[in-house]
């Protein structure tokens, strides 16, 4: 009776331990005036150097569906927002935010495009943007260094929202690649500047996205290709 | 049908037919029509970051949706996107198919007719 018991109790500890939210839902950024990247809270500012995605410029993100009867390709360069990074060690993302308007996503094929920011799909109506928060990065460690840049392999920790639903997200071999400004940098954009790489993969099922052509013209899982370019620069003075 | 319009109707569907596999093949095989797009030609076209980050992108290519134009095996839309192998040899495989039978209907009550029996 006593193991009994022991195990419910085991067992109610357990599921209840899996109920709760792993994290508390951050507050989603505003988009600042102009709408090219969003409002950095003092406390975000507080914590370290902000860098600006550097928007409308190169792709920033490449998404790829690979399922039996279809390959989708889509890709966007119009995300805005902005990390932080530490002020103890540059490699280090302490915060930052990131929205990718669903509406920005190109596939190639017009009629496409607009299937996927549908109701249907990820719903662009009610769900104009897919937004990642930055927690943190873990496992930091350099792994390239030249006189133009150094580059960091890390974790990214942070949490992805998709068609209104959030999801904690661990990217390991995401790299944080920083470039002091200089005569050749200045040429292509101003201020200190940081490419964040970093590739993971959606389960649409997870974030309620649910059709009868999932598994079959579109992939179950979805493959995510982010890399963003940002400068200690805010786009206006970019 | 006359013969001579049967034939320049059976030419201009083979054609179709044929033009349109051809097109599809020549165009990259994609499975759908598609066209270019501004937006993505400009955009994989700025590879100013990306150049001055080259030797830092040790993830490999970061990859890039094709821009271009080209005949799908399947239509992707209304208007010129319903141009496809499957919209232009459909109809036309539909066309040759109903020629070669008239034609065999005629052949056929022809030579009944010559063995001096009654056709339809």
């Amino acid at each position: 009776m006593k193991i009994i018991t022991t195990i419910a109790a085991l067992t109610l500890a357990s599921t209840f331990a899996l109920s709760q939210p792993a994290h508390k839902a951050m507050p989603v950024a505003q988009a600042a005036p102009g709408g090219k990247t969003l409002v950095v809270s003092s406390a975000h500012q507080a914590k370290g150097q902000v860098y600006y995605a550097i928007t409308e410029r190169d792709r920033q993100i490449y998404v790829e569906s690979d399922a039996p009867l279809e390959k989708i390709k889509g890709q966007s360069n119009a995300v805005i927002g902005y990390v932080v990074s530490s002020s103890h060690n540059p490699g280090s993302l302490v915060a930052g935010e990131w929205h990718l308007p669903v509406n920005s996503i190109k596939t190639g094929i017009e009629l496409r495009d607009e299937h996927l920011a549908g109701s249907d799909w990820l719903d662009a109506g009610a769900f104009p943007d897919v937004i990642v928060q930055i927690r943190e990065t873990k496992d930091i460690k350099v792994i390239k260094q030249t006189a133009s840049f150094t580059q960091y392999s890390v974790t990214l920790v942070g949490d992805l929202t998709l068609h209104g639903v959030t999801h904690t997200i661990n990217v390991p071999n995401s790299s944080v690649s920083i470039m002091n400004e200089s005569a050749a940098t200045k040429k292509v954009a101003r201020g200190d500047l940081m490419a964040v790489r970093s590739k993971f993969t959606i389960t649409l099922a997870d974030y309620g996205v649910s059709h009868p052509v999932i598994g079959e013209k579109v992939a179950k899982e979805v493959e995510m290709d982010v890399k963003l370019f940002m400068s200690t620069n805010p786009p206006a003075k970019q | 049908m006359k013969t001579p319009l049967r034939n320049v109707i059976l030419g201009i569907c083979v054609l179709a037919v044929v033009g349109s596999v051809i097109a599809f093949a020549a165009t990259g095989m994609y499975p759908y029509t598609r066209f270019r797009d501004a937006e993505i030609e400009a955009a994989n076209a700025e590879t100013d970051l990306s150049d001055l980050f080259a030797d830092a992108d040790e993830q490999g290519t970061h990859a890039a949706v094709e821009s271009v134009n080209a005949i799908g095996l399947l239509p992707s839309g209304p208007g010129a996107a319903s141009i496809s192998v499957v919209t232009i040899s459909g109809p036309a495989i539909v066309a040759i198919g109903l020629a070669l039978w008239f034609g065999r209907r005629k052949a056929s009550g022809t030579t009944d007719a010559d063995n001096g029996s009654i056709s339809t």
